[in-house]
């Protein structure tokens, strides 16, 4: 069964005189366990489809059904709980709190669900250790690589126990050795514990490792394989 | 909640220099505005002091004509309002004054003269009369006609311990009585134009010039031991004393009073002024710390963060800066306040000056407590009203925009 799907989705902005359809009818499903990467050129509109699955942004047409529910149907009080319950999150500038150890920044999506101490502290200390932080669980994401830091979004993304992890240009601002290993870590994830990934991505070293490539050109899917 | 607290927390000290410079505004702040407070407050309660104990007391008893003609001819018999006012424990003290307007005159000058006739031994326990002689003697038992005189007239006259004055005045049949005086003592009032026209001297001598027999006054004045007690005590007289005009410092001294009444008014609009200032630079360096974080507060809300834990974050931030930098006020403030109503503020640069109002040169700041606790609550009332506008701001922000990706 398809935990994400999209009917006719479309997304217009007005850029003066001009409709720039960011995403155009875009009818999609993904499967529970895929390793998915959107691909596509710049302004192709991958972010934009990423941002309408992760409810992120409203559809101006179509819907999107995320684990049954159509969430462009929610308000806002009641998305923003959705994301917490069924979505994790990556982004390509890492987004950690500043102020919060690595193992506070994993464990801040738990205490948002009010999960209890003994429960977020494990965890937290098993997603650190399942992404090789474990010598690095108390610093504060100053202290740490891109790569790391990377590594502990992941953590985090995946502590709220999500449906599926979205990640905009995860390896954007890493170096190779930090990719591959961030990679290494989310392709494991994805074939150990089949949890569902979908990048988008200019990446060719993400590309090469998606179990599915879907190719997005001027909002529309034009390959999807 | 405890995340949001301790987020918070920590917020405030990512930019530490920001945080300690509003911090320390906040406590400077408070801290000034106390004090000149106090110092104001303390200002007033002196004038109001001094003036109560120089000149008017708490409670003036009159024959009631004498309020609208100030003239010889309407006294009135002291021996009842003696007889009620030595049996009321509530009395600190008061005394009969005999009363008469006319010239003071010596080789050197002559001028207006207001005479007053007291009982040297009531009148030293009522004001400080005796006390104000910078030279000579506090009515001395032997001699005739002494008179006491302030240094400014004195001066104007040429007049020194043991010279000779002139006072001319009308009896109570309009005839004009000229009496020599021998100054006796030199004393220093609050106010300049006080030394130049009143003049002191025995009320038994005055009434024999005057034509008036001893229990003959023009004025009743006594002070209280209690504030609380001199309306009521006021009332009591009256009822008692209905031919009689009885008046409170307040009604003798309108102005007095009225700047009394005001004086906490104006107390919380100085404070009022500054926490309005103090408030701008609060909203100013919050919402510099919301745009500043703009991306970081969009993907907490993108990840899960309710848009009202991300308005509280925001508001105890507020309230974490305010509430170190206030307290920390309040209570430097107290303290400087106690130690000032000790040790008191020496302007004696500005002595004249405040002589001729009638204030001391040195100021003992003073304040209620419960205008402590008032400006507890207005510090409290600010932060929440400073902290709504950028947690507002905070709540606005779109996430999509503030990422840009997700």
């Amino acid at each position: 069964m398809a935990i994400i799907e999209t009917k006719n989705l479309s997304r217009l902005y007005q850029d003066g005189d001009h409709i720039i359809h960011a995403v155009d009818k875009v009818n999609l499903e993904i499967e529970a366990g895929e390793f998915t990467a959107i691909v596509g050129p710049s302004g192709s509109g991958k972010t934009t489809l990423l941002n309408l699955i992760g409810g992120l942004d409203s559809p101006t047409e179509g819907e999107v059904i995320v684990d049954g529910k159509a969430i462009h149907k929610l308000k806002d009080n009641a998305l923003i709980n959705f994301r917490l319950q069924h979505i994790g999150f990556v982004f390509q500038a890492y987004n950690l709190i500043p102020v919060l150890s690595a193992q506070e920044n994993v464990e801040f999506i738990m205490l948002l669900q009010n999960a209890s101490a003994r429960e977020r502290k494990t965890r937290a200390q098993e997603l650190l250790k399942a992404v090789g932080l474990e010598a690095q669980m108390h610093k504060r994401p100053a202290e740490l690589s891109g790569g790391q830091q990377q590594r502990v979004a992941v953590a985090r993304a995946l502590a709220s126990k999500p449906s599926f992890v979205l990640a905009d240009e995860p390896t954007a601002n890493l170096d190779s050795k930090s990719t591959e290993d961030l990679l290494d870590i989310m392709h494991k994830l994805n074939q150990e514990e089949g949890i569902t990934f979908i990048f988008s991505t200019h990446d060719q070293r993400v590309i090469d490792r998606a179990s599915r490539i879907i190719y997005v050109e001027d909002g529309q899917i034009k390959e999807n394989h | 909640m405890k995340t949001v607290f301790k987020i918070a927390w920590r917020n405030i000290w990512r930019n530490k220099l920001r945080s300690a410079v509003v911090v320390c505004s906040i406590f400077l702040g408070i801290w000034a505005g106390i004090f000149v407070s106090a110092f104001s407050f303390g200002l007033n309660e002196q004038r109001k002091e001094s003036m109560i104990r120089n000149q008017i007391s708490h409670i003036q008893i009159h024959n009631s004509t004498w309020l609208d003609q100030k003239e010889v001819a309407y006294t009135f018999s002291a021996t009842a309002v003696d007889d009620y006012l030595n049996k009321d424990p509530r009395l600190k003290a008061y005394a009969t004054r005999s009363k008469a307007s006319g010239m003071v005159s010596s080789a050197h000058y002559s001028g207006a003269a207001q005479i007053i006739g007291v009982n040297p031994n009531a009148e030293a326990a009522l004001s400080n009369l005796e006390e104000k002689l910078t030279e000579g003697e506090y009515f001395p038992e032997k001699g005739r006609n002494p008179v006491l005189i302030g240094r400014a007239l004195a001066k104007k006259l040429e007049a020194k311990i043991g010279s000779r004055i002139i006072l001319n005045f009308s009896d109570g049949q309009g005839n004009i009585i000229s009496s020599a005086f021998k100054v006796k003592g030199l004393y220093k009032d609050v106010s300049s134009k006080m030394e130049e026209l009143n003049l002191y001297v025995r009320q038994s001598d005055l009434q024999t010039l005057l034509g008036l027999e001893s229990v003959q006054v023009h004025e009743i004045a006594a002070l209280l031991k209690e504030d609380a007690d001199i309306e009521i005590l006021q009332q009591e007289l009256q009822a008692n004393f209905p031919a009689l005009a009885i008046q409170s410092w307040k009604q003798i001294s309108p102005e007095l009073a009225y700047a009394d009444e005001i004086m906490t008014q104006m107390l919380y609009i100085i404070i009022g002024i500054i926490m309005l200032a103090l408030s701008f630079g609060i909203i100013n360096t919050m919402l510099m710390a919301v745009l500043e974080r703009r991306k970081e507060l969009g993907m907490l809300m993108c990840v899960g963060m309710s848009r009202t834990k991300v308005f509280s974050m925001i508001m105890v931030e507020t309230f974490y800066l305010a509430l170190l930098g206030g307290p920390l006020g309040i209570l430097f403030a107290y303290y400087s306040v106690w130690q000032g109503s000790k040790s008191g503020l020496d302007l004696a640069a500005f002595s004249d000056g405040l002589a001729t109002y009638g204030i001391d040169s040195v100021i003992y700041p003073a304040l209620p407590t419960s205008f402590y606790w008032g400006t507890t609550l207005l510090v409290f009332i600010m932060t929440l009203l400073a902290a709504i506008y950028p947690a507002r701001r905070a709540l606005k922000l779109n996430p999509v925009e503030t990422l840009r990706t997700i």
